[in-house]
């Protein structure tokens, strides 16, 4: 079985199939260039992420095993005829492997998501994080987001004049 | 305690929890130190926010604002949701796409484009929303003495059955608020040129001549009538076929469309007519003129309408009709 050498920002190495490992858009860009690059077709490849830090790849990692039998999603998530949420049904694997997750981890494997090119992944968490801002006042949605509110004047009244005449007269 | 505390982990929605959940925001905040998320990820989690909070997220900054602003973020929502993109892509090409997403969302949350406002068009829910007028109107689950109803269906609804007056004159209206509807005034101004549709099936029975008319209303919130659609009575004879009617108001961009956007609100259905009499039936049975499949629907329209075609019943003034 070909593997891969997946080195995390703080040194730690994991060792997975590239057949796992492809499932990431990202990683199977990445051995395909080593492949292009090397001149020994045996050589294992070694790919470092200088933005995911251990814990987060482990995470990564532990659910592309969990999902490795699944269809590839698309990664364009604008694909006209990719699956929606409405048939997405979130697994209860999914559910107890987010459970523990505080916020902050949550944000970190999105972005490692996002990078890596993992769709099914990005979507779940970015589902998450919906569903921990849902009904939150806009200071909190703020606060989870550590966003500041940038606008300036009255255009923040403007703005919530504007999404009242949405939905009265 | 521990029961107390038991309790409010259950209560997913409870307040208490909404509480703790937000300690637990603030906390993760102090405690992580995360790079802001790119826009494609901060879109892809609006486009996952539910219909009924969606606005909200445009409160939150100016980048938020921008992106619920953003065709593609509504592309993945309408995706998301599983509703189809296409058609209200092509009504929203080539329109003021700064506030696109306003009709964008109406038709997410509420399918101003896509439904029909008659929610009980042919009878299967009784009179329900109908407001009788006039005595006395029936309902047929299978129209007797005439075609059966043409089995396409109106906006994903197969009707078989039909309205019936009796042989006295019948009258009934239905009234349509478009601002619960999701057309609120912001709305209706972006929507031209568009045409509201108003049509309906009429029928007599095979053994009876029948005699019918019907008006549509476009009301202020006044409920005052502002404009409206009174053709003269109209004779069918015996002959249990099914002959569909239909007009449209149409709204171009001029100022004078623009003007009466503004007032819209209601828009007031009323049909009306009934059957020949002879002694041998009763004369409130139903044996009179036979209503179904009825329409209002808002549709667009690509090329600005020609004067002319401007809905040319407009100057006349509004016809009372009365049972001779």
């Amino acid at each position: 079985m070909a593997l891969v050498r997946v080195i995390s920002s703080d040194g730690a190495a994991f060792l997975v199939s590239q057949r796992l490992a492809k499932r990431s858009g990202k990683l199977k860009t990445e051995i395909e260039t080593f492949r292009k690059s090397s001149d020994n077709s045996e050589a294992q490849p070694e790919i470092r992420i200088v933005t995911i830090r251990a814990e987060i790849l482990r995470l990564v990692l532990q659910w592309l095993q969990q999902h490795q039998n699944d269809p590839v999603l698309p990664a364009n998530q604008n694909e006209q005829d990719g699956r929606g949420d409405a048939e997405m049904g979130q697994s209860q694997w999914d559910r107890d492997f987010l459970a523990p997750m505080d916020l902050g981890i949550v944000m970190e494997l999105i972005l490692a998501a996002n990078h890596l090119e993992v769709k099914g992944l990005l979507d779940i968490t970015c589902k998450l994080v919906e569903s921990k801002i849902t009904g939150r006042t806009v200071d909190e949605i703020r606060t989870a987001f550590k966003l500041k509110s940038d606008f300036k004047g009255n255009e923040e009244e403007q703005t919530r004049l504007e999404n009242r005449w949405c939905v009265e007269n | 305690m521990e029961n107390q505390a038991g309790e409010t982990n259950q209560s997913l929605h409870s307040k208490q929890l909404g509480r703790k959940s937000t300690e637990n925001l603030m906390a993760d905040e102090a405690a992580n130190n995360v790079p802001p998320l790119p826009e494609n990820v901060v879109e892809m989690i609006i486009s996952k926010i539910c219909n009924c909070n969606i606005l909200n997220s445009r409160l939150v900054c100016k980048e938020w604002k921008d992106l619920v602003a953003r065709r593609s973020l509504w592309k993945l929502r309408y995706k998301n949701q599983g509703v189809n993109w296409n058609a209200i892509e092509s009504f929203i090409r080539g329109r003021d796409s700064a506030n696109n997403w306003v009709i964008l969302h109406a038709q997410l949350s509420h399918e101003i484009l896509s439904k029909n406002y008659i929610l009980n068009p042919s009878g299967h829910d009784g009179f329900l929303g109908w407001t009788t007028l006039m005595k006395h109107f029936f309902v047929e689950e299978i129209p007797r003495r005439c075609n059966p109803l043409p089995d396409s269906p109106l906006l994903g609804r197969v009707d078989t059955g039909c309205f019936v007056a009796s042989t006295l004159w019948s009258s009934k209206s239905y009234q349509v608020d478009l601002w619960e509807e999701g057309v609120t005034p912001i709305v209706a101004n972006l929507l031209p040129p568009f045409q509201v549709k108003c049509s309906q099936l009429v029928a007599s029975r095979s053994d009876r001549s029948a005699v019918y008319s019907w008006k549509v209303q476009l009301l202020n919130s006044r409920e005052t009538v502002y404009r409206q659609y009174a053709p003269s009575k109209v004779k069918i004879p015996a002959s249990g076929q099914w002959t569909k009617v239909e007009y449209a108001f149409k709204f171009g961009r001029d100022a004078e469309s623009i003007a009466d956007l503004k007032d819209l609100r209601y828009i007031l259905f009323i049909h009306e007519g009934k059957g020949r009499y002879d002694d041998d039936v009763e004369s409130d049975g139903p044996y009179g003129v036979k209503f179904a499949h009825v329409c209002v629907t808002l549709e667009g329209l690509h090329d600005e309408p020609s004067l002319e075609s401007m809905d040319s019943d407009r100057p006349k003034p509004p016809v009372l009709i009365r049972e001779a």
